[in-house]
């Protein structure tokens, strides 16, 4: 249970060491230590562009000129006008692995996004950055930090932070947010400000204390807890910039940042940016659409790997020692193409897992007739009639296992696919 | 000025909280300021002002007349105004459609202000039947909108009311007379395509005006087989099973149809001839099964379905209950929807039941369903902050606390309606920053303001001079009164509260050597405090 004191001592570990030199490279890190990066597609992307290289099979209608094609045991799509996606599993194939036939038991948006995030359709639950994020809440100041994409805090939403829509975040740390105000808003000066934040400290605690319930015991506690992190943030943000923006390689060189700095455990980002939440919704002009959105994602996704195996991570090593990349969609496309060249909401979908601790060079699970979702043998990752339905809460599963979770501590009891984990 | 009472009671060192005796068959409520103060918080979205304080202090059965008197206060209708943005999420960033064709939005701010009127239109539709006192059923049968100049100017909308602002209007483009389902606000946020076929706004409608959350239960899809789309649809039973509802649903809406999604100037009218655009997808308009023919018999049919009452009292109950009803809840419910119809379905009625709930009103946490204390939000925040010190922040117009291009609504805890769709239920770093700005900028402006006015016209601070040391007494009184304000709290004279707020005036005096920046960091630090933020 993070507690007032217990996050005071680690809030100043975590600040000193935003400056302290990094250590030898130290390589892998155990599960509690590894970082995750969320990347959300949003809108519903076309499986079959990619992922699913389901030629020949009855329902489904590939596009021209793509062809099925393999690299160090993966096997993808490819498409002339999709280089990028080629080039990224040509360079990173053996750190990749492709979840395939991944059931959604939804085709709306906003229900599919919070099964796919959280493995219930219940809004109030928290999602598996927040889990992740709070099992290491101690060792940071946002263990879960938004960019972009969808967020369910659900119980941690002290542990969950927001770099804001245009990085406002970076001015509430600076103060420079007040000088966008039609009234004069002048702040208090320094010295008088911190005398507020001494005393806000111990009534804070009064308060808490003064609770009756529970319930308002947690709430001021929270409170508690946000206040000092507040502030060691902004003693921080000297030393990091939280300012990012809504491009998607902004968002990603502010999540490496964070996670690089020891900041957070967790960062999510949205493709193609933080704004155009419809971008894959491909119900008119797919091909076109996918095709661009996935050369797009996929460029990015080769940058963001070479960075991470460049950029010293916490632990000693680098980040890519030590980060999860997880790339998804709230859902996949129909099978067929409609009347307008689109394709509509399909409640089967992939996610790429990419870096620490993955068995990479492998695809599991798999698609039959008309791209329904095949279960699999979670041991192989292969499928196998009767085995394991991929719900999200096995793929959830997966994550909090590869984050050093306990999935049933977390409520969970499908199996985590323990084929991926190394 | 001073009130009398508060002087009163200051002398005798301040009373022990009071509170209603505990009825025999019920728990014991809260201390009649902190209920005042949660009931004013939830049926205005504000704290009480020192006379509505003075008054419960001095008379505990004052609390119920103002409870009363809430439900009539203008910021009755704000507040529904807040709470609805919640459930209808009409007040996002952006909208499909895209305004920036247009020469009148060239300037971000100008375009921003206007897609929040836009958003806000069913919004204030509702705020103006809760506030009129209209049937609750107005919400889908009004032949009228409310509009602001914005809105006027860029729809095909008269003003039917003088004056300026937010007033009644009506479309002139032939649209049928359906409330908000014929607003351009809902349909904005809620757009579709020809494939969509208006299923994600017949969702909207089952969902939030009759709580017919089916659409996010779980189905068990199976494998297509090779069937088409539109097969499925109408032949696996998976799919069936929503689509045979939502599709009917959605043929009444296609009035509100757009060739191209993204046109602002189509999507600025209504299209009479497209009603039976339907036809085209063999799909005819029906309400659960029963037929029925254009948008005003949709609208008939949700006004005479008891699940549409039901649904308010739901959501009402959500509102200020702080939790979604469940089982046990059952009684509460059925009291609160009687007085609902009883009082003509109107959302004061409703309101006024909810919060005379008596599990809303325990200090008991023990007590099965008691409500716990609730963290403000954004809305909340800005505007108890300005009723109490005058300060609202807002930059090039737009209020920082409900924007997020601009300003920081989902950094303190708000929703934007569609990639946030709830708002926070406690706290983070962020929405901490922004409650420590947000309390320093007010408490200087209302330090400046205050000290400035002439004596008589103070209501912050009645007890201190400006810029000077005050007596030890007057500094006490002066504390005690700010936390009443505040917190809706008071204070003991030996209570270790005061004198750690004696010490941080003190303390920044002897710092800053200025008594007013002290009086600034205190109120700042009674702002940022759990008992100001909590209700």
């Amino acid at each position: 249970m993070l507690n007032r004191r217990t996050l005071l001592g680690s809030l100043g570990a975590t600040a000193a060491a935003l400056a302290a030199p990094r250590a030898a490279r130290a390589g892998a890190v155990p599960p509690a230590q590894r970082r995750f990066l969320f990347v959300h597609a949003t809108g519903g992307w076309d499986t079959t562009r990619v992922f699913a290289p389901s030629f020949g099979v009855a329902g489904v209608t590939m596009e021209p000129e793509a062809s099925a094609r393999e690299a160090g045991g993966l096997a993808w799509v490819d498409h002339p006008r999709r280089p990028s996606v080629r080039r990224f599993f040509e360079d990173w194939s053996s750190d990749a692995v492709i979840v395939n036939g991944i059931l959604l038991s939804s085709v709306s948006h906003a229900s599919a996004t919070r099964l796919i995030t959280t493995g219930t359709p219940d809004a109030s639950q928290a999602d598996w950055p927040s889990r992740l994020g709070a099992a290491r809440a101690e060792d940071h100041l946002l263990p879960s930090f938004v960019i972009g994409g969808p967020s369910f805090a659900g119980r941690y939403g002290v542990q969950v932070g927001r770099a804001g829509a245009a990085g406002q975040l970076q001015g509430l740390c600076t103060g420079d947010i007040l000088s966008d105000s039609d009234l004069p808003a002048t702040p208090l000066p320094a010295a008088a400000a911190a005398r507020v934040d001494d005393w806000l400290t111990g009534a804070t605690a009064r308060a808490a204390s003064r609770q009756a319930g529970a319930a308002g015991r947690a709430l001021v506690e929270d409170y508690g807890v946000a206040l000092a992190r507040g502030a060691a943030l902004r003693g921080a943000v000297g030393a990091l910039d939280l300012a990012g923006g809504d491009t998607f390689d902004a968002q990603l060189a502010l999540a490496v940042r964070v996670l690089g700095a020891g900041l957070s455990r967790c960062a999510s980002v949205a493709h193609p940016d933080a704004e155009r939440i419809t971008a894959w919704d491909s119900h008119t002009g797919n091909d076109g659409a996918q095709s661009a959105l996935f050369d797009n994602l996929f460029a990015s996704l080769g940058t963001l790997m070479s960075t991470l195996a460049s950029t010293p991570g916490p632990a000693g090593g680098t980040l890519a020692d030590e980060t999860v990349v997880v790339v998804f969609s709230e859902m996949g496309r129909t099978p067929t193409v409609n009347g307008m060249g689109g394709r509509d909401h399909w409640p089967v979908t992939s996610a790429l897992l990419l870096g620490a601790g993955l068995r990479g060079g492998q695809v599991v699970g798999g698609h039959g007739e008309g791209l329904e979702a095949l279960d699999i043998d979670v041991e192989s990752g292969a499928p196998s009639t009767g085995g394991t339905a991929i719900v999200p809460n096995v793929l959830g599963a997966t994550l909090l296992a590869l984050g050093g979770v306990d999935p049933r501590a977390e409520g969970i009891v499908d199996p985590p696919i323990s084929a991926v984990l190394a | 000025m001073v009130s009398p009472l508060l002087l009163a009671a200051l002398a005798a060192c301040g009373p022990a909280p009071r509170t209603q005796p505990a009825p025999a068959d019920g728990p014991a409520p809260l201390a009649d300021l902190a209920l005042l103060s949660r009931i004013s918080l939830d049926l205005r979205g504000v704290r009480p002002s020192a006379a509505e304080l003075d008054a419960v202090a001095a008379d505990p059965a004052a609390l119920d007349t103002l409870a009363a008197d809430f439900l009539y206060d203008p910021r009755f209708g704000e507040r529904i105004l807040s709470i609805y943005a919640d459930i209808y999420l009409t007040r996002p960033e952006s909208f499909v459609v895209d305004a920036n064709g247009d020469a009148a939005f060239l300037d971000p701010f100008t375009k921003q202000a206007f897609i929040r009127s836009v958003g806000e239109e069913p919004l204030r539709l509702l705020a103006r039947i809760a506030t009129d006192d209209l049937p609750y059923t107005t919400v889908v049968t009004a032949d009228w909108t409310i509009a602001d100049d914005a809105l006027i100017a860029a729809f095909p909308l008269e003003a039917i009311e003088e004056g300026t602002g937010w007033r009644k209007a009506r479309y002139t483009d032939e649209r049928p007379a359906a409330g908000i389902l014929a607003t351009n606000g809902l349909w904005w946020r809620y757009t579709t395509t020809l494939v969509n076929a208006n299923r994600g706004r017949a969702e909207m409608v089952a969902k939030n005006l009759l709580c017919d959350n089916r659409f996010d239960h779980p189905v068990a899809f199976g494998g297509s087989g090779g069937a088409s789309f539109e097969d499925r649809v109408r032949e696996d039973n998976a799919c069936i099973a929503c689509h045979a509802t939502l599709d009917p649903l959605g043929a009444f809406l296609y009035g509100f149809f757009r060739m191209h999604p993204e046109s602002y100037s189509e999507a600025t009218r209504y299209y009479p001839e497209r009603e039976t655009l339907w036809d085209a997808f063999s799909v005819a308009p029906a309400y659960y099964g029963a037929p029925a023919e254009a948008l005003p018999g949709l609208a008939g049919l949700i006004a005479a379905d008891p699940r549409f009452p039901n649904c308010a009292v739901e959501q009402g109950f959500r509102a200020v209950m702080g939790r979604s009803p469940g089982v046990a809840d059952t009684t509460a419910l059925t009291a609160a929807r009687a007085a609902f119809l009883d009082g003509g379905v109107t959302l004061r009625a409703l309101y006024g039941a909810l919060v005379a709930d008596p599990r809303y009103r325990s200090a008991d946490p023990d007590w099965p369903g008691t409500v716990g204390p609730k963290r403000m939000s954004p809305d909340q925040l800005a505007a108890s902050i300005e009723a109490l010190t005058g300060f609202r922040w807002v930059y090039e117009g737009l209020d920082m606390l409900s924007t997020d291009t601009y300003g920081v609504r989902v950094l303190a805890g708000g929703a934007d309606g569609v990639v946030v769709t709830q708002p926070a239920t406690s706290h983070s770093t962020s929405s901490a920053l922004v409650t420590a700005w947000l309390a320093e900028a007010a408490a200087r402006h209302a330090v400046a303001a205050d000290l400035a006015a002439a004596p008589d016209e103070r209501t912050l601070f009645v007890f201190a001079p400006p810029n000077a040391i005050p007596a030890p007494a007057a500094q006490r009184a002066q504390l005690q009164h700010l936390v009443r304000l505040a917190h809706g709290r008071d204070l003991r004279a030996d209570d270790p509260d005061l004198a750690a707020l004696a010490a941080l005036w003190d303390d920044v005096n002897a710092d800053t050597g200025d008594p007013d920046t002290a009086w600034a960091a205190v109120l700042a630090g009674l702002l940022r405090h759990p008992d100001f933020l909590h209700y």
